[in-house]
């Protein structure tokens, strides 16, 4: 049987495109991904990237919540070391009370950025330290049971935002298992631990009034399009823009040639970057399901959050169509 | 003159808080049809009788339900966030609205001392907030260190929201002042204000306005009055002139009534025209919130009109 499947739109602006742009297409992915029948859309956090538009992802989410009408949406994840519990809680409050039952709350705690960004959010390499303890403060806010005595979120207290873990470690792993919370790893793009923290977590778990079972999202990340060969040769174009991403040089020196990148791609350092990749599914929508179906039996996964990639917005859409049909979701939600 | 509206989300009684945000939307919508020059949110944490404890996301609610009228939060209290943090928000807001998004920037910090504390918000002095500001002015106008994403093509306009050293920090900076309450009678710091932004001087003067039955006054009023007593916000609650009040309270609801300027037109007109002629302000803000609704809408009307006849003034279009 099919997965459930979810969309994680990393908002990428392509070279030539404008922010503004990157967000109307994100309005159209998260219109077709409720036609389509996906489940729910997260969105990430992401700082000083000149290839990534979503840095503020409340008020993304609220854009996008404004926009649909039925589909959950989400933050896939708040990076909460960056910021105060008590405002997190009351920009989700904020947004559940506005869009009532389609909010989720995906909390990480890597920093999504570089040191000078860190140092600009006021952070320090300790403010994770205490990310289990934030990780209650907030859940006590949404819950309407604050652990801080005359600290209340207004709006946020009582509206029960669904939290989600996400985590590419064991450390994630044993803290969404110890708090009975769903537990979403980042294997589009941090593979190495996928299957430890999953069985971590599964052997780990303790029931919360959440959650009763484990429950496990898997991050993989998708190229379809009608044609085999055209999907392989975005795959090329994407990667490669991937990696220029990671090793630029310094500003004002040309960019890497592509042959050049495809040089770097046969290094170690090289394989090591395309190996975070491992999870990919390109091809037509055959091969695609094939791929996405056994990468989800291989982790038992409940549900599949999936970033599209492609080489421009038109192709991005294509691929969500292309892997709804093919997956079948549509019709699940007939059943 | 232009004239613009802040809304600070106020609950009601007998209905739930989320009510309040709708509220807030649908305001925001009758403000623009009615040729407000801009909306205003409110930051306010932890109070149960004010619904808006984000700023950001409201903005974005208000900016999409909306298609001219300018959006913005009076204010953002910059000793409670990064600075980083607020550019990012702004900047996003901006791509999605462009040319609609202003930032009403304050030093108000938490009001208790946990409120601060969980919003890892230390401290509020002058110097601190002044460098937060520039730091904020600088990712918004791209000449940081660090690129503020999404890169805007106009840095969002920022509005100081000015007690006495905050004009001077906002005349030093250049920057548009948004002024209220007792710092209006100050007419040496307002000239002083002007002195120092030069060419730049643009204030905003904010005042609670009603129009409709006197006694409209009564909720926000009576309101204040309890918070001081109790330590927290209630919501608004229908006026009650026959409302059993200690001396104290009574003295708190009749200053707040003085600070008010409620009434017909004539009597709202004629105040106004006061007010105007006093400050020299180049742009009012509404600030007022009343319980009834139908009331409210009916002010908002009324207001909008009459600031037309305000001498020589006109309503923004």
């Amino acid at each position: 049987m099919s997965p459930t499947l979810s969309i994680l739109d990393l908002a990428p602006v392509a070279p030539g495109e404008t922010p503004r742009e990157s967000f109307a297409a994100s309005v159209e992915l998260a219109r077709a991904a409720e036609r389509l029948g996906y489940r729910r859309v997260w969105y990430a956090e992401h700082h000083n990237m000149a290839s990534i538009a979503s840095s503020a992802t409340s008020v993304l989410i609220g854009h996008i919540a404004d926009h649909t009408s039925t589909i959950r949406l989400g933050a896939g994840g708040i990076m909460l070391p960056n910021h105060a519990p008590l405002t997190i809680a009351e920009q989700f409050g904020t947004l559940e009370t506005l869009h009532p039952g389609r909010i989720d709350l995906g909390l990480g705690r890597a920093p999504g950025s570089d040191q000078v960004t860190m140092r600009a959010m006021r952070r320090d390499a300790t403010s994770s330290d205490t990310f289990p303890e934030d990780v209650l403060e907030l859940q006590g806010y949404l819950q309407g049971r604050s652990r801080v005595p005359g600290v209340q979120a207004v709006p946020g207290a009582g509206t029960n935002v669904p939290l989600y873990i996400l985590g590419s470690s064991l450390f994630g792993a044993q803290l969404a298992a110890g708090l009975g919370l769903p537990y979403a790893f980042a294997s589009h793009f941090a593979p190495e631990a996928l299957h430890a923290a999953i069985a971590r977590y599964r052997a780990d778990f303790r029931p919360s009034e959440q959650l009763a079972q484990p429950y496990v999202i898997a991050g993989a990340n998708v190229i379809a399009a009608d044609d085999a060969d055209d999907a392989q040769r975005q795959f090329t174009t994407v990667r490669r823009r991937r990696v220029r991403s990671m090793i630029s040089r310094q500003a004002g020196t040309p960019e890497y040639s592509d042959a050049e990148i495809d040089a770097f791609l046969t290094t170690p350092n090289g394989r090591q970057i395309a190996d975070m990749m491992r999870y990919t599914a390109v091809g037509n929508p055959d091969e695609v399901r094939r791929f996405l179906e056994q990468f989800a039996e291989s982790v038992q996964a409940d549900e599949l959050i999936v970033a599209h990639h492609a080489e421009n917005i038109a192709a991005r859409l294509r691929s969500v169509e292309l892997t709804a049909t093919a997956l079948g979701i549509a019709m699940q939600d007939a059943r | 003159m232009r004239l613009s509206l802040l809304d600070r989300s106020r609950t009601r009684y007998g209905e739930r808080d989320s009510a309040a945000l709708h509220h807030t939307i649908t305001r925001a919508r009758r403000a623009e049809r009615l040729g407000y020059h801009r909306f205003w949110v409110a930051e306010h944490h932890a109070v149960p009788g004010i619904a808006s404890g984000s700023p950001p996301v409201l903005m974005a609610a208000v900016a999409a339900a909306t298609e001219r009228i300018r959006v913005g939060s009076g204010g953002i209290m910059l000793p409670n966030h990064q600075p980083f943090v607020v550019a990012e928000q702004l900047a996003m807001l901006s791509a999605l609205h462009p040319g609609r998004i202003d930032a009403g920037i304050g030093r108000t910090p938490g009001f208790t001392e946990p409120v601060r504390q969980a919003l890892r918000a230390d401290g509020a002095d002058d110097d601190r907030f002044g460098a937060d500001l520039d730091e904020l002015r600088a990712y918004l106008n791209g000449t940081a260190a660090i690129t503020v994403r999404p890169r805007t093509s106009e840095p969002v306009p920022l509005y100081i929201l000015a007690t006495r050293a905050g004009l001077a920090l906002a005349g030093d900076r250049g920057l548009p002042a948004v002024a209220g309450g007792p710092v209006l009678d100050d007419r040496a710091a307002l000239a002083d204000y002007r002195r120092r932004a030069g060419d730049n001087a643009y204030l905003v003067v904010a005042a609670d306005v009603l129009i409709g039955h006197p006694d409209l006054a009564l909720s926000e009023a009576w309101a204040i009055a309890a918070s001081r007593t109790t330590g927290e916000f209630p919501p608004l609650e229908p006026p009650d002139r026959d409302r059993r009040m200690t001396a104290r309270q009574r003295g708190d609801v009749e200053r707040a009534l003085s600070r008010t300027i409620a009434g017909d037109e004539d009597t709202v007109a004629e105040r106004l025209d006061a007010l105007v002629e006093q400050t020299g302000a180049d742009e009012l803000m509404i600030t007022s919130s009343t319980y009834d609704l139908d009331a409210l809408a009916e002010s908002d009307t009324r207001v909008a009109t009459v600031l037309s006849g305000v001498t020589g003034h006109m309503v923004a279009g």
